[in-house]
């Protein structure tokens, strides 16, 4: 089990390793660093003066060691737009998207798993059809539409609910139901055939000889076992719902990640790109590497193997 | 998730797909989606109005139902006095095709990773493997931000996001197929004959993987579009006053409690369209290939 534990820990190190160096290397997509850094009308010689400054001109190499170096103790640079540590920025604006993403999963795993377990349950009725072509729709729901007609609804016609910003509980509701909308009918449908499959095997149908009641035969017996693959595929909607939250967030003017990222773009503001996409493709390898844990205390199963 | 550990079957499922009466639920969504490809390529002529020609005098016009509408805009004007119901039939022509050619790119550089991996083994087999590993720890919104705030926004950019962060899907599908049919006996044999890797790639693996390849897309597909109009609306594909979906939709937000109908129909049409080719990825599931599940992440 330890041994299991430290191979994924090294993987998942590998993996970041991996993402530090797309991530550096953005830099040098945008061009000659030096030019974006010096301002506009820099002469060729000012530029090679800012080269040599910042040691642009050293092998690549060395400068991602250098910048890996820098980026491992906090240091990912400075923005060029607000002169603050790129990090800094990017950590100020974190614990908003976490807040969205986190309210979005925790409702779109809740609702996904009632619907889904009603349905497998009442496998073949008229709301299992219900929740199957329900969620086929809802994935081909592009979250800008559903967030402007939300806005639509209930902030310009029924005037509910806040529009934009975040200003309280009541400015939470409409960018998580909007970001959870499209995974409710991915756990829905995981859920339900997860369940189908539990449902079929010989301790239900135990479980149901012996008379116990339909729900505890629910809940009680099967729903604990479908219980891993719906854990799996949490932790890999996770890394969608980081994707899916620079929409929402841009519809709802949230002031998270994200948004950040999207104003650093018009401004070319590499460092605060870098930061950001850094501290995603981090958070995403940690959340995998949480699931996979849980995984294997959850099932005793694969503890015993290794 | 895909199924990682099914045994190939024979490619051609004869006996299946033959017997089956016509289906309605695959000939219906396949005529309404056949129908807007159509609108699509024949926008400029049934339209009236150019995509991009102002009206200044029929600015802010509403949907012919609504109060004040005419049926000379039949889903009203913009705010520089565009035609709607033109714009969104040119918007089908960007959707449609930036989601096919993301989706060819995907699968083809895909496909030809899984092959080669797959049949070889070796260090090629692990090395794209993580490769891919480090691919997937990037959200494909999140590392088209960092693309495109280093390339600048294009359309080209967008196929090149959507490329690179989709082969690894393909590759992984066709591994983990191609990894089981390597040790048939009938690739011994056909290396025994002599064959070289190149005709046993093309004319023993391929075909075991093409059908689970070919319903994957069809679910990519919709999935695709949904990113195209997600980038475009966020600024990072296509750029105005070219009409995407996406960008249309980002256009009319600010009128959104004065001129709905700008904002919200070229998102309709987005909807629909990717209903119809989701419906058809799920029915050509159900035929081709039951084992592959459609649900996956993002």
């Amino acid at each position: 089990m330890r041994r299991r534990f430290m191979n994924r820990l090294i993987f998942s190190i590998l993996v970041m390793l991996g993402v530090s160096a797309i991530t550096f290397l953005l830099m040098f997509l945008a061009g000659d660093p030096a030019a974006l850094l010096a301002s506009e009308d820099a002469t060729a010689a000012e530029i090679e003066q800012i080269r040599q400054a910042h040691g642009f001109d050293r092998p690549i190499v060395v400068q991602y060691l250098d910048w890996l170096w820098h980026a491992v103790r906090g240091d990912l640079g400075v923005s060029y737009q607000s002169q603050r540590p790129a990090l800094e920025l990017i950590f100020h604006a974190l614990p908003n998207t976490l807040l969205l993403i986190f309210s979005a999963l925790a409702l779109s795993a809740s609702i996904g798993v009632i619907v889904g377990v009603l349905a497998a349950t009442f496998r073949g009725s008229r709301f299992d059809r219900l929740v199957i072509m329900g969620s086929v729709f809802v994935q081909s729901l592009p979250s800008f539409w559903l967030g402007i007609v939300m806005i639509l609804i209930f902030s310009a016609t029924l005037r509910l609910l806040p529009t934009s910003g975040f200003r309280g509980p009541i400015y939470l509701i409409l960018p998580a139901v909007t970001l959870a909308t499209f995974q409710v009918g991915t756990f829905a449908r995981i859920v339900r055939s997860s369940m189908l499959e539990v449902l079929d095997s010989d301790f239900v149908r135990t479980a149901r000889a012996k008379g116990a009641s339909a729900a505890s035969v629910v809940f009680g017996h099967a729903l604990p076992n479908a219980a891993l693959p719906i854990i799996t595929v949490i932790g890999l909607e996770l890394g969608g719902l980081y994707g899916g939250a620079v929409v929402t967030e841009t519809v709802f003017g949230w002031p998270g990640v994200n948004t950040l990222a999207l104003s650093a773009i018009t401004s070319r503001d590499m460092p605060v790109i870098q930061a950001f996409v850094l501290v995603v493709g981090i958070l995403v390898v940690i959340t995998n590497l949480l699931i996979d844990m849980l995984y294997a205390i959850l099932d005793p199963r694969t503890r015993r193997v290794r | 998730m895909t199924d990682v550990t099914s045994l190939p079957q024979s490619p051609n499922p004869q006996s299946s797909s033959t017997a089956r009466p016509i289906n309605l639920r695959l000939l219906v969504p396949a005529f309404l989606l056949g129908a807007i490809v159509v609108i699509a390529c024949l926008a400029p002529w049934i339209s009236p109005y150019g995509p991009n020609s102002q009206d200044l005098s029929a600015r802010l016009l509403p949907p012919f139902w609504q109060a004040g509408g005419s049926t000379r805009h039949l889903l009203g004007t913009d705010d520089l006095g565009r035609d709607i119901l033109t714009r969104i039939m040119y918007g089908a022509r960007v959707s449609l095709s930036i989601g096919a050619i993301a989706v060819i790119c995907r699968m083809v550089s895909g496909v030809i990773i899984g092959l080669v991996a797959g049949y070889f083994g070796g260090p090629i087999l692990p090395f794209f493997m993580r490769l891919g590993d480090i691919q997937l720890a990037l959200p494909t919104l999140v590392l088209a931000i960092g693309v495109i705030a280093a390339l600048g926004p294009s359309t080209a950019n967008v196929i090149l996001v959507l490329a690179i962060t989709g082969w690894v899907l393909y590759a992984r599908l066709v591994v983990s197929q191609v990894i089981v049919v390597r040790r048939q006996e009938y690739i011994a044999s056909a290396q025994l004959l002599g064959a070289s890797h190149f005709r046993i790639i093309v004319k023993h693996l391929l075909p075991n993987v093409i059908p689970s390849v070919i319903v994957f897309a069809s679910l990519d597909l919709g999935l695709m579009m949904l990113t195209e109009g997600s980038l475009s609306f966020l600024g990072l594909g296509v750029q105005p006053p070219e009409p995407s979906w996406g960008g249309m939709a980002a256009g009319g937000r600010a009128l959104i409690s004065t001129a709905w109908w700008i904002a919200t129909l070229p998102g309709a049409a987005l909807v629909v369209t990717v209903a119809l080719v989701n419906v058809l990825g799920e029915q050509l599931r159900d035929r081709l290939d039951p084992r592959l599940d459609a649900s996956r992440s993002a």
